[in-house]
C-alpha cells in the first residue's frame, strides 16, 4: 500500500478546479457525442487517463460507491480514498453508483447496473471507460437529446462487446446506463439516450 | 445595460458559492443523471438555503452548483430584472461568488428565473435554471407521491389528459393558462415550471440546457439541448397560447408576453412588455431609429 | 400620471432592511435585549428554536430569536440555513437516555416507580394568573430548596420496570441495522422507516404535530395514549475517537423524552403486549415530545392494523407537511409576484366571460329581453 508521502496530489484549488472540471463534463453530457478536454495539471496513478482522473475528483465521495477493473484496484484504492473518501467494491455485478474501466480490463454485464427499479432510474451505474482515443476510430452515428440532427463519433479502443450492451439495454429506457468515454485529457459523453448506430 | 462587476471580496466564513463542496457535488451528479433522463424527477438532498423554501431554493442549489469566475449570471423573476425576489438572488450571488451579474440575456451564461422564459433565444452553452415550485404535473390530480411516482415509471398518464378534457367540457378551453403540462423526449410529462403556456414553445428543440430545481420538494429535472417538449393536448384542440389585441405599449411588439399594469383608480390599464431587458433593448432601438416613443410613455 | 418603466426594486429591499432593523430595536429609550438575556430568561423558545432548527446551541439559538424579532420560525429558519453551512467531521454515538442526570421525571402509569416522580421546574401545577410583580425589573429572585436526598444517578426507565414482566413492546436495536437515514442530506421517501419517520416528527412544528396528537386521541385516525414516562435532564453526547481507543465525551446536552404506551398487540403468535410510541427533543420541549410520542405510536399502528390511514396515521401527509420551514416557505412565497400567471389566467377568465355574454346575448335576443351589460373592455 502506498504510503501517504508519495501519493500523486489532487486539485490544487479544489472548489475551482472542481468547478470549472464539472462544467465540462456537464457539457459534454447536455451535448452528447462530443468531446470536452478536462486539462487540469493532474498526474493519476495506475495509468489512469487525466480525464478520467479529473472526473474522478469531481464527482466521487464518500456519499458514492465505486467498482474499479482489476488492474487498477491495487494503485488507484489509495489515491482514491486520500482524496474521495468512496467506498470502492469489486464483484461480478456493477452494484455501484460509479464504475471504472481500465482499458484491456473486463467488466461486469451493463445490465448488472442496478436496473432494477422503473420508479428509480436515476441510480444506475455511471460508468467511465477509458479509451486509446476519442476519435480516428470507426464511425458511428450518433442521434438522440443533446444531439442536433446527428454527430459522428469515432472512439479508439471502446470496447464493442460495451457497445453491443448498451444498445440491447435501449430495451428499458428510461433505465440505462450512462457511459463517459475517457482519452488522455479528453471525455465524451454516451449518456443512455443517445442512440448509436454504424454508419452506413 | 452592461454588465455589473461585483467588488467585493467573497464572504468570509463561507464556501465559495455558499454550499461546501460534498453539497455541489451532490447536486452535480443529480444534475447529470436529470440530463440522462430527460423529464424525469431526480430526487436530491436539498438543503436549507438563506431564503425561504418555496422562494428559489431549488435553483440557487443549481445556480451555486453550476457557477464559476468565468460566469456571467442574470436573474428575473416574472421576466423582470428588478422584481425583489431576482434583486435579492442576484445580490446573493455576487456575494457569496463573486460573480458578475447582468441584465443582459445575450451576455448572460446562466441565466436564473422564476415563471418565465427570456423572449430572446438562447444559443449554446447557456443554461437555463428555472425555478419550480411543485414539480410534479400529476400532484394537482394525485396528492401522494407512492401513487405518482408509479404513474411516471409505468408511463400512466390518464389523469393529465382526463384533466385537459374536463378543462374543455366545463370551460370550453385548457384550463391551465401557466404550468400546462408537456411531455418530454416523448416519455416523461412534466411540468415547465408555471411559466404562461405562451413560452412552452420555447423550451422545444432548444440550443441550451434546461435545468430545473425544486428545493422544498427536493426534485432536479431538466431537458437536455435539441430535444422534444411537446405541450400536452387532445386530437382535436390545438395546443393554444396567450394573445393580446394590441403590441407592448412601451416597444410595441406584438411578439412578447404582455404585462398588464393598472394605471389609474378608475380601472384605466396598459399593457407592456414583461421581459423588461428585452423591453428595453427595443425602446433604445426605435430612439435609435427615430420612431417617436410610444403614447404614455415618459423616456 | 404616465406609466414609467421604473427600476427601484433594489433600493426599495434596501429600505425595507433598514425599516426591518429600527423596528426590530423598538423604544431606543428601552433597554436593547441581549443574546444571553434571551438564552437564559426565554429558554423555552430557545429549545423550540435547537429542536426544529436541528441544532443544539443556545446561544445562536437565542442570537436567531434577537434577530429575528421574537418570530420563533423565522429564528427556526436561521438556524436551519446556518447549519447547512457547517462542516460535519463525525457522528456520535446514540445518546443513552437511561443514564440521563435526571431533573424531571414523571409516569402516568404508575402511582409509584423507583426513582419517585420527579417534578422538576415544571408549569404543570401553576395557577395561570399574570403575575404584575414581573412587569418591572428587580423582582426578587425564588430560590428553591435543596432536597434532602439527591436524584438516584441513574434513575430507571419505565421500560425497565415493565421489562421485569415482558409486557412492553421491545425496541432493541439490531446489530447489523443499516446506517439511520438522515432526513438533512438526503430526501424523504415513502414509506418511510422508523428512522426516517423520528427525524421528521423531531424536526417538525409543535403547533402541527400538537394537533395532530390531539385529534388522533379523539380518535382520527389514532388512539389515547397513556403517558408511560416523561424525562428531562442532561446526557453526554459520545464520539468514537479511534487514536484513544474510546469514545470521548464532546458534550452534555438537555433533552426531553416521552415514551407514550398504546393500545394492546395481539398478533395470535407472542403473548399479548402493549404498544409503545417515542418522543425525544432538544431542551425542555415537553409538549413536543409528547406530541410527537403521539403522532409515532398513530403512524406505526395503521400499518400493524393494516387500516386506511388517515389524519395523524396518515405517514405521507404528516411527514411531508411537518416541516415548519418548508411550510411556512411556501405558504409565505403567495406574497411573491405572481403576475405574468394572473395575466394568463385572467386572459381565459375575460375569452369565458365573452362567451358567456355573448350566449346570453343571442338567448335574449329570442327571447325579446336586453341583453346582459358586459364589463368595460
Amino acid at each position: 500500500m502506498a504510503v501517504i508521502t508519495q501519493l500523486a496530489p489532487g486539485f490544487a484549488d479544489p472548489a475551482r478546479d472542481s468547478q470549472s472540471a464539472f462544467r465540462r463534463i456537464l457539457d459534454a453530457t447536455a451535448y452528447a457525442g462530443r468531446i470536452e478536454t478536462l486539462d487540469l495539471p493532474l498526474a493519476p496513478p495506475a495509468g489512469l487517463s487525466i480525464a478520467a482522473g479529473v472526473a474522478a475528483l469531481t464527482l466521487l465521495d464518500m456519499d458514492v460507491d465505486l467498482w474499479l477493473s482489476a488492474s487498477l484496484r491495487d494503485d488507484l484504492t489509495p489515491w482514491l480514498r486520500f482524496h474521495c473518501g468512496c467506498p470502492v467494491v469489486a464483484g461480478e455485478r456493477l452494484d455501484a453508483a460509479f464504475a471504472l474501466l481500465a482499458r484491456g480490463d473486463d467488466c461486469p454485464p451493463l445490465d448488472t447496473a442496478r436496473l432494477d427499479d422503473p420508479e428509480r432510474p436515476d441510480i444506475s451505474t455511471t460508468v467511465i471507460v477509458e479509451c486509446d482515443a476519442l476519435s480516428g476510430g470507426r464511425a458511428l452515428r450518433a442521434t438522440g437529446p443533446g444531439i442536433k440532427g446527428e454527430i459522428v463519433i469515432s472512439p479508439q479502443g471502446f470496447p464493442e462487446r460495451l457497445r453491443e450492451e448498451r444498445t440491447a439495454l435501449r430495451a428499458l429506457l428510461p433505465l440505462g446506463v450512462d457511459l463517459f468515454l475517457t482519452a488522455g485529457s479528453q471525455i465524451m459523453a454516451l449518456p443512455r439516450t443517445t442512440r448509436i448506430e454504424e454508419m452506413d | 445595460m452592461t454588465a455589473q462587476t461585483a467588488t467585493r471580496p467573497m464572504l468570509d466564513g463561507y464556501n465559495y458559492a455558499y454550499l461546501d463542496e460534498q453539497t455541489k457535488r451532490m447536486i452535480r451528479r443529480t444534475m447529470l443523471k436529470a440530463i440522462a433522463i430527460p423529464g424525469y424527477q431526480v430526487p436530491f438532498g436539498s438543503r436549507e438555503m438563506p431564503i425561504p423554501y418555496g422562494w428559489g431554493t431549488g435553483g440557487m442549489q443549481l445556480t451555486a452548483s453550476l457557477i464559476g469566475d468565468s460566469d456571467v449570471f442574470k436573474c428575473i423573476d416574472q421576466g423582470a430584472d428588478d422584481t425583489t425576489n431576482a434583486v435579492s438572488i442576484r445580490a446573493f450571488f455576487a456575494k457569496v461568488a463573486g460573480v458578475t451579474t447582468t441584465e443582459d440575456t445575450e451576455a448572460a451564461t446562466i441565466i436564473q428565473s422564476r415563471h418565465r422564459k427570456p423572449e430572446h433565444p438562447l444559443r449554446e452553452g447557456q443554461i437555463m435554471v428555472y425555478q419550480v415550485p411543485q414539480p410534479d404535473p400529476l400532484r394537482r390530480f394525485e396528492a401522494r407521491e407512492t401513487e405518482t411516482r408509479a404513474m411516471h415509471a409505468y408511463s400512466e398518464y390518464a389523469l393529465p389528459y382526463l384533466g385537459l378534457y374536463e378543462g374543455y367540457a366545463r370551460l370550453g378551453r385548457a384550463s391551465s393558462a401557466a404550468g400546462h403540462p408537456v411531455l418530454t423526449n416523448e416519455r416523461y410529462v412534466m411540468t415547465p415550471s408555471p411559466i404562461p403556456s405562451f413560452d412552452n414553445p420555447k423550451l422545444h428543440n432548444s440550443p441550451e440546457l434546461q435545468l430545473f430545481g425544486a428545493g422544498r420538494e427536493k426534485r432536479i429535472y431538466a431537458v437536455p439541448p435539441y430535444t422534444s417538449v411537446v405541450s400536452l393536448h387532445l386530437e382535436d384542440k390545438p395546443f393554444e397560447t396567450q394573445r393580446w389585441g394590441a403590441g407592448c405599449e412601451l416597444c410595441g411588439s406584438t411578439d412578447s408576453y404582455l404585462d398588464e399594469v393598472i394605471i389609474d383608480d378608475k380601472g384605466g390599464r396598459m399593457f407592456v412588455c414583461s421581459d423588461t431587458h428585452y423591453c428595453a433593448i427595443r425602446r433604445a432601438e426605435r430612439e435609435r431609429a427615430g420612431v417617436a416613443p410610444a403614447e404614455g410613455q415618459i423616456p | 400620471m404616465a406609466y414609467v418603466a421604473v427600476k427601484g426594486g433594489e433600493k426599495a429591499i434596501a429600505a425595507a432592511h433598514k425599516l426591518l432593523a429600527e423596528a426590530r430595536r423598538g423604544d431606543t429609550s428601552v433597554p436593547e435585549i441581549g443574546a444571553a438575556q434571551i438564552r437564559e430568561q426565554l429558554g423555552l423558545a430557545v429549545d423550540r428554536v435547537m429542536a426544529e432548527g436541528s441544532c443544539y446551541d443556545p446561544d445562536l439559538a437565542a442570537l436567531a430569536l434577537k434577530q429575528a424579532w421574537g418570530d420563533v420560525g423565522e429564528a427556526i429558519f436561521m438556524l436551519r440555513a446556518y447549519r447547512t453551512t457547517l462542516p460535519r467531521f463525525a457522528a456520535s454515538e446514540p445518546v443513552d437516555t437511561t443514564a440521563m442526570a435526571v431533573r424531571r421525571r414523571v409516569s402516568a402509569a404508575y402511582k409509584d416507580i423507583p426513582g419517585g416522580q420527579i417534578l422538576g421546574p415544571t408549569f404543570d401545577y401553576t395557577h395561570r394568573m399574570l403575575d404584575f410583580g414581573l412587569v418591572e425589573d428587580g423582582s426578587p429572585v425564588a430560590e428553591a430548596e435543596v432536597a434532602e436526598a439527591p436524584v438516584e444517578k441513574a434513575v430507571q426507565t419505565i421500560a425497565d420496570v415493565m421489562a421485569y414482566e415482558g409486557i412492553l413492546q421491545d425496541e432493541i436495536p439490531r446489530p447489523d441495522a443499516p446506517q439511520p437515514y438522515d432526513l438533512t442530506r438526503d430526501p424523504p421517501h415513502y414509506p418511510a422507516g422508523r428512522d426516517q419517520r423520528l427525524q421528521a416528527l423531531a424536526r417538525g412544528d409543535e403547533g402541527f404535530l400538537l394537533s395532530l396528537g390531539y385529534s388522533a386521541m379523539r380518535s382520527w385516525g389514532g388512539e389515547h395514549p397513556l403517558c408511560g414516562e416523561i424525562r428531562m435532564g442532561e446526557v453526554e453526547v459520545l464520539v468514537d475517537a479511534p487514536e484513544f481507543g474510546f469514545p470521548v465525551s464532546i458534550a452534555d446536552i438537555t433533552l426531553t423524552e416521552c415514551q407514550m404506551i398504546g393500545n394492546v398487540a395481539d398478533d395470535g403468535v407472542n403473548a399479548p403486549y402493549l404498544t409503545r410510541g417515542y418522543g425525544l427533543t432538544f431542551g425542555r420541549s415537553e409538549r413536543k415530545a409528547m406530541a410527537m410520542a403521539i403522532v409515532d405510536r398513530s403512524m406505526t399502528s395503521v400499518r400493524q392494523s393494516g387500516k386506511q390511514p388517515y389524519g395523524a396515521s396518515d405517514e405521507e401527509f404528516v411527514l411531508a407537511h411537518a416541516d415548519h420551514v418548508e411550510a411556512s416557505g411556501f405558504v409565505l412565497h403567495l406574497k411573491l409576484p405572481h403576475y405574468v400567471d394572473f395575466q394568463a389566467g385572467l386572459q381565459n377568465l375575460r375569452e369565458m366571460r365573452a362567451d358567456f355574454f355573448r350566449r346570453a346575448a343571442r338567448a335574449g335576443a329570442e327571447d325579446g329581453v336586453a341583453p346582459l351589460a358586459e364589463a368595460a373592455e
